[in-house]
């Protein structure tokens, strides 16, 4: 059985269907990208996925067990991370303070929490900034404390919201030298981009969301000679997102 | 190669407790001027209440503009205890911070898991105080809008009383020591951890495993537990309680800002921000005398000003919390 | 054992009461629909608006009712004026920031009015004051009556402000949207500093039409918002048909209440609030997240 499965979810606000119906797999160690336009229901996937929303129908497994029943503190327990697009730090607490946050989900202990911040810090090459305040970070320092603090988690399974978002081309090619050796350390990566060289060159498969729908399904090559998915991209009137 | 987990720690350690060793000295002096001993003790009180508060408003964001209905339910736990069965306040302080503590949870209960924030959840704590507060006054047990009288014993520590002020004065410092202590082990727990980040970022919180509601019920919990000790502190020091006093909105606000002028979420805010408008409100009643609410007035503009120019309070201004980056850094 | 004839009376004017509350919260709803921003203040600004009818009725003998026409620009002013300069310095502050400054402004105009016009109670005696409407074997006071009725006009004004008019649907769309409403070259300025002047307004107007059944002084507003928060946090939090099925509701139990005594009257209120928050915490049309 695949590592996440979601079964034909479903999410309505009203009269709008934000995801209609969608359906995929992500394998243990791969690198899955959910690309689509503005307004495809992306972040409302990630959302259901990490259990901000309740889906309206459908269901989502991961490692074989139902989670969108549960809250999202119990979804990360069981080994789901998560980042946002929007990137906020928690501005009263240190850089290290932060990613000990989320070592505070595996550990109990102060000291226990900062040698696992520590470590991950060193990892993402933050570890000179350990004791600044958070709110002091330079955007591309912020994603990468994004990205920290969900790590310290011990995720099996990370979700990546536009984790390349507003950054220089070296940044980019730093994170995706990060992002291939986590997936080497064993986890499983699920991520919305829109950088798409990064989409190309990152994963092993990517799924297509258009109007709520999945669209495509297939390797970054085949995905992108299908007509829907040129269509989805090219015809579309710009929306906000 | 290691490094310290929070700069600012070992600062406020050492500035907390060169603080309490001069409040400790200075308590011969002030107990030669009557006066000034019982500005001082009030000084001491609020810097108690506002950092009980601050456990749950200040660390944990959850901003509580009733904690009057902790305060006058511990005052009236121990009060009845007392009065009507012979309880020694002492055993009836520690009941009274049980008893807050509980209608604590049940608040939190209320609120929390119908996801209250903010100023809908400020408002719902200010609707349980005025609920307590009519309550009290319609009930004839124990005095209705009278309230309760505490009969004068004279020197009797074991019934909490003394015919001097000085006790009184080591008993408040003695429990600002002991709920400052609190919050800076607070700091260190996982617990102290959820609750910064709740406060930041409740769904970015969640989503990193912290079981928001369980963080914000241990937080409520405490926060009531030790304003409920404070009413009972109160009513042993004044002799004298009734509800529109203890159950009142303005109790509640004074109780929630010394923690803001001071600075929310700091160990030694609530301090600083207790001496400074414990000492302007005397100075406006002095001031102007008979004009009923100038000190109130005089507050809710500080505090417009506090938010507007220093919203981190003092603590913000000596730099315990991020702003503009330094240039040395 | 209390007759029926007394308990439709209390219900009654009970309800012709939450039409007021109803209006109270739509105002409420209106400034936190637009901004985001709790105002604290909003009990504090009715009980203002009680007091101008007070003086306008007492020193020049004009009825709170043609009062109105003066009343209602006076807050709107004070509304824009205290927006622009406090309210919008903190529209980007964290919320607890927001509410700390609401509350500020509420302390000092409450003890403001305490130290100009002292703590106790006034009310005036308007020429209708004892009058009153028979309908169906019940008694209505006209004051209540003469209150429902015109908080039922403010509500369908404030309606089709928000429907049809241009500056209405400017608001909408900075609620909704603020980046789009901006982009479409709406100055979001402008409109919250409206929004919060005609909330104000409007709860100064509610301020008038009670003043004739009402006593005040300066410690009602806190009563008012607090009934106004109760009236939305039961009718759904931004929901504004909620706001007036909530008001309507808390008037009836406000009106069964008021057939025990004392200050007892206040409790099934509570007891309400209390149960829509451990039973239904989205309120009665609000939505679940």
């Amino acid at each position: 059985m695949a590592f996440l499965v979601v079964e034909g979810v479903r999410k309505r606000f009203g009269g709008l269907v934000a995801v209609d119906d969608v359906s995929f797999e992500v394998a243990a160690g791969e690198i899955v990208g959910l690309i689509g336009p503005n307004g495809a229901g992306k972040t409302t996937l990630f959302n259901l996925i990490s259990g901000l929303y309740r889906p309206d129908g459908g269901r989502i497994l991961l490692d074989g067990r139902r989670i969108d029943g549960l809250p999202p503190y119990e979804r990360c327990r069981l080994g789901l991370g998560r980042t946002f697009q929007i990137v906020q730090p928690f501005a009263d607490l240190t850089t290290l303070q932060n990613v000990m946050l989320g070592a505070f989900n595996q550990v109990r202990s102060e000291a226990q929490a900062a040698r696992i911040g520590w470590d991950i810090l060193v990892r993402v090459g933050l570890a000179d900034k350990a004791d600044w305040p958070a709110a002091w970070l330079t955007l591309g320092d912020r994603k990468r404390l994004e990205v920290a603090r969900a790590l310290a988690t011990g995720p099996r399974l990370l979700m990546l919201d536009e984790v390349m978002a507003g950054l220089t081309p070296r940044e980019v090619d730093d994170t995706l030298v990060l992002l291939r050796e986590l997936r080497d350390s064993g986890i499983t990566l699920l991520v919305i981009e829109h950088v798409m060289r990064a989409v190309m060159s990152l994963c092993d498969r990517v799924v297509v969301l258009h109007h709520g729908q999945k669209i495509a399904d297939g390797t970054p090559v085949e995905v992108a000679s299908f007509p829907q998915v040129i269509e989805a991209y090219l015809g579309e009137e710009t929306e906000i997102a | 190669m290691k490094v310290e987990v929070d700069p600012r720690r070992r600062p406020t350690i050492i500035g907390l407790l060169v603080i309490l060793a001069i409040l400790a000295a200075a308590g011969p002096f002030l107990a030669s001027n009557r006066y000034a001993i019982q500005v001082a003790t009030l000084i001491l009180l609020f810097a108690y209440l506002a950092s009980g508060w601050n456990i749950l408003s200040g660390y944990g964001g959850q901003f509580s503009f009733g904690h009057a209905a902790f305060f006058g339910l511990g005052a009236y736990t121990s009060t009845i205890l007392f009065v009507k069965f012979g309880v020694s306040p002492w055993v009836g302080m520690l009941a009274a911070g049980l008893v807050s503590a509980l209608l604590g949870l049940f608040i939190g209960l209320a609120c929390f898991r119908s996801g209250l924030r903010g100023a809908y959840f400020a408002l719902a704590t200010l609707a349980f105080a005025e609920i307590l507060r009519v309550i009290f006054v319609n009930w004839d047990w124990v005095g209705r809008s009278q309230g309760l009288l505490i009969q004068l014993v004279g020197d009797e520590p074991l019934l909490f009383q003394f015919t001097a002020r000085l006790p009184y004065y080591y008993i408040a410092l003695a429990l600002l020591a002991l709920v400052s202590g609190v919050a800076l082990l607070l700091e260190r727990l996982k617990l102290g951890y959820e609750l910064r980040a709740i406060k930041s970022n409740e769904v970015a919180a969640a989503v990193l495993g912290v079981d928001v509601f369980r963080a914000k019920m241990w937080a409520m919990g405490l926060s009531a537990f030790f304003t409920g000790i404070g009413g009972t502190f109160y009513a042993q020091y004044l002799y004298y309680i009734e509800p529109f006093q203890v159950f009142g909105v303005g109790m509640s606000v004074d109780i929630l800002l010394p923690a803001i002028i001071g600075g929310a979420g700091t160990v030694i805010g609530p301090i600083i921000g207790a001496a400074i408008l414990v000492l302007l409100g005397e100075g406006t009643r002095t001031f102007f005398r008979g004009f009923a609410g100038a000190d109130l007035m005089v507050f809710g503009v500080i505090l417009v000003l506090v938010i507007l120019f220093m919203p981190y309070g003092v603590m913000g201004l000596l730099g315990s919390a991020p702003k503009a980056k330094k240039e040395s850094a | 054992m209390v007759d029926w004839q007394t308990v439709a009376q209390s219900v009654a004017g009970g309800l012709l009461l939450g039409g007021v509350y109803a209006l109270v919260a739509l105002g409420l709803n209106l400034i936190f629909g637009v901004m985001k921003v709790i105002n604290f203040a909003h009990g504090t600004f009715m009980m203002l608006g009680m007091y101008a009818s007070y003086w306008l009725f007492t020193l020049y003998g004009i009825d709170p009712y043609p009062g109105i026409l003066l009343v209602a620009p006076l807050f709107l002013l004070l509304g824009v004026l205290v927006e622009r300069v406090v309210v919008s310095r903190i529209l980007d502050a964290p919320e607890h920031d927001q509410l700390l400054v609401t509350l500020g402004v509420s302390l000092f105009l409450q003890n403001l009015a305490l130290a100009l016009f002292k703590a106790d109670p006034r009310s005036i005696r308007p020429l209708y004051a004892d009058w009153s409407f028979s309908v169906g074997g019940v008694v209505l006071s006209a004051p209540r009556l003469g209150a429902f009725l015109a908080a039922l006009a403010l509500a369908g004004l404030f309606f089709w402000l928000l429907r049809s008019t241009d500056l209405g649907k400017a608001m909408r769309a900075a609620a909704e949207e603020r980046e789009g409403a901006i982009l479409v070259g709406i100055d979001v300025r402008w409109i919250y500093a409206l929004a919060f002047g005609i909330g104000t307004a409007l709860v100064a107007v509610a301020g008038s039409i009670v003043l004739p059944f009402f006593t005040v002084s300066p410690s009602v507003g806190e009563t008012f918002l607090l009934t106004a928060f109760i009236t939305v946090v039961l009718g759904g939090l931004g929901s504004f048909p909620g706001a007036l099925i909530g008001g309507l509701l808390i008037g009836l139990v406000e009106g069964l209440g008021a057939l025990l005594p004392g200050s007892l009257r206040q409790l099934p209120v509570f007891i309400l609030f209390v149960l829509s928050l451990l039973v239904r915490p989205q309120g009665l049309l609000g939505s679940r997240q």
